[in-house]
């Protein structure tokens, strides 16, 4: 009597289902935040209305359930959530889905063999939220908002992870800004943040999405670019640099334009380490600032 | 220290033997059920059942993992007649491998998309692991338990506080220790299963009433 008015009042959603995905119970929260009531549910299987389901990572862990009579976790860091539903309060801006955490366990009827599944979900979106937010403080730059030096040296170890497996080609671009000490001497601090600002914001808005911009330190910038040769690398390069050369910036009604310098360097057998990528993107750099600034070098 | 070897005593030869075989029993049929569950042979090497004190158990663990560090740990637990703790170790890497190997991994994804994928990977591979080992084990002695979800902690060096802060000294730990090696990949790593010294009497009658089967 008193278990079922419990199962609706609490704030974590149930789900029932036997071993054909049949669902036999949807407490209350299921129904308030799927917008399905049970009659709509009830004997009828869990994939009709949520075929997005119907995928091996579910299935396998089902089966694990049944198999082991153990229980299958879905936590909202990594999975986000099993049933697409809408966020609901102060974080529905932040994510297009509720964030949620779900267990599957087994029920065992009274032989003791497993007859039916059950789903728990939790909504985790808040943590989710603040996660997030962590997770932003960790990885951004916090003057410039693109990635930082820490996430840098992560994203060469993943791409050169992919270029010994897979052997695809990645390319890294060391980018300066010429003369910015000048900048930052004759026209203060607070106008050199600002032309760091612009011009990272500039550069990352022009790049497909799967390129990492970071802030390698002052106003030295780094880009892993994955699946991009020396070639290739070169026209991004020169898009780039197109890019800061013609950025317009006044103070007091005075035009202040910048360029910037470009090391590009592509990974090859006898360049397998990180440390040695980013200093011969370096030594393409100093080349290029040796040779008059607003260029772009490859490394040989 | 008395308790120690009082409780290590209150183990026969006969039982101790038992016991072994139990756990050959139980972890042959988890190789079985897992070929099917993940799609791949998983190899689960003879387990090596030991008997070691919680003052011990520390040094023990350590000397056991041949793996250099830093590596992804798994920690789990289970609660029921039989209790305890699950401690697995992934070497470092073995996330990308274990993520191609469930089809998970997708080369041009984007950096936080492909790192949780892997972490799933691990989550998942270790949930399953420990599910065929302590399911395929209870299941045997006729009993269930309940799991608590797991907790990984990726390309770290050890840090096994928690384990181990929940081992007291004065305990006797039944160390289970399999390795693992998927066929198709070249992933391995190691699987610990750790009982709580609460569950050794029921353990004791479990094994016997196993016996008095055959």
């Amino acid at each position: 009597m008193e278990v079922p008015q419990i199962l609706d009042a609490i704030d974590t959603g149930i789900v029932v289902f036997d071993r054909d995905f049949k669902v036999s119970y949807w407490n209350r929260w299921m129904s308030t935040h799927s917008h399905l009531d049970g009659e709509a549910v009830l004997g009828r299987s869990l994939f009709e209305h949520y075929p997005s389901l119907k995928n091996a990572r579910f299935l396998r862990n089902c089966q694990s359930v049944l198999t082991f009579g153990s229980s299958a976790f879905f936590p909202q860091d990594p999975y986000c959530f099993l049933f697409p539903m809408k966020p609901i309060g102060l974080f529905c801006p932040e994510f297009e889905f509720m964030q949620q955490s779900c267990t599957i366990g087994p029920i065992r009827n009274e032989i003791g063999e497993i007859s039916a599944l059950f789903i728990t979900v939790r909504d985790m979106s808040e943590v989710a939220v603040y996660e997030k937010k962590l997770i932003e403080l960790t990885q951004r730059d916090p003057l410039t908002g693109i990635f930082n030096r820490r996430c840098l040296n992560h994203f060469i170890q993943e791409e050169l992870y992919r270029f010994k497996r897979y052997r695809r080609p990645f390319s890294v671009l060391m980018i300066d800004l010429d003369h910015f000490k000048e900048v930052n001497d004759r026209f203060g601090h607070l106008f050199g943040d600002e032309m760091l600002k612009v011009v990272s914001s500039s550069m990352a808005s022009s790049m497909r999405r799967l390129n990492h911009l970071a802030r390698y330190g002052g106003e030295e910038f780094c880009c892993v670019l994955p699946e991009t040769d020396s070639t290739g690398a070169v026209v991004v390069a020169e898009k780039l640099r197109k890019l800061i050369e013609g950025l317009c910036f006044f103070s007091d009604r005075l035009q202040v334009k910048v360029t910037a310098s470009f090391g590009s360097v592509t990974v090859t057998e006898n360049l397998e380490d990180a440390d040695l990528i980013l200093e011969k993107a370096d030594q393409a750099l100093y080349q290029a600032k040796e040779e008059g600034r607003n260029r772009v070098v490859s490394a040989r | 220290m008395k308790q120690v070897q009082e409780l290590s005593k209150s183990f026969s030869e006969d039982e101790k033997e038992i016991l072994q075989e139990v756990m050959n029993i139980s972890f042959g049929k988890a190789i079985a059920d897992l070929a099917e569950v993940v799609g791949v042979l998983i190899d689960l090497s003879v387990p090596n059942v030991t008997l070691v004190s919680g003052e011990d158990f520390p040094v023990y663990l350590v000397n056991k993992i041949k793996v250099a560090p830093p590596y992804n740990s798994i920690e789990q637990n289970f609660s029921g007649k039989l209790s305890g703790h699950v401690f697995m170790i992934f070497p470092e890497g073995s996330e990308k491998k274990l993520a191609d190997l469930l089809g998970t991994h997708d080369e041009h994804l984007e950096f936080e998309d492909a790192a949780r994928l892997e972490k799933g990977a691990l989550i998942e591979i270790g949930n399953i692991l420990t599910g065929a080992c302590i399911g395929k084990l209870v299941e045997v002695l006729q009993e269930t338990v309940s799991f608590t979800p797991p907790r990984l902690e990726m390309a770290s060096s050890p840090s096994w506080q928690t384990p181990l802060n929940l081992i007291k000294k004065e305990s006797v730990v039944i160390s289970v220790k399999t390795e693992f090696k998927f066929s198709k990949d070249d992933i391995k790593g190691y699987f610990f299963l750790i009982t709580n010294d609460q569950s050794i009497p029921w353990f004791k009658k479990a094994l016997h009433a196993f016996m008095a089967q055959f």
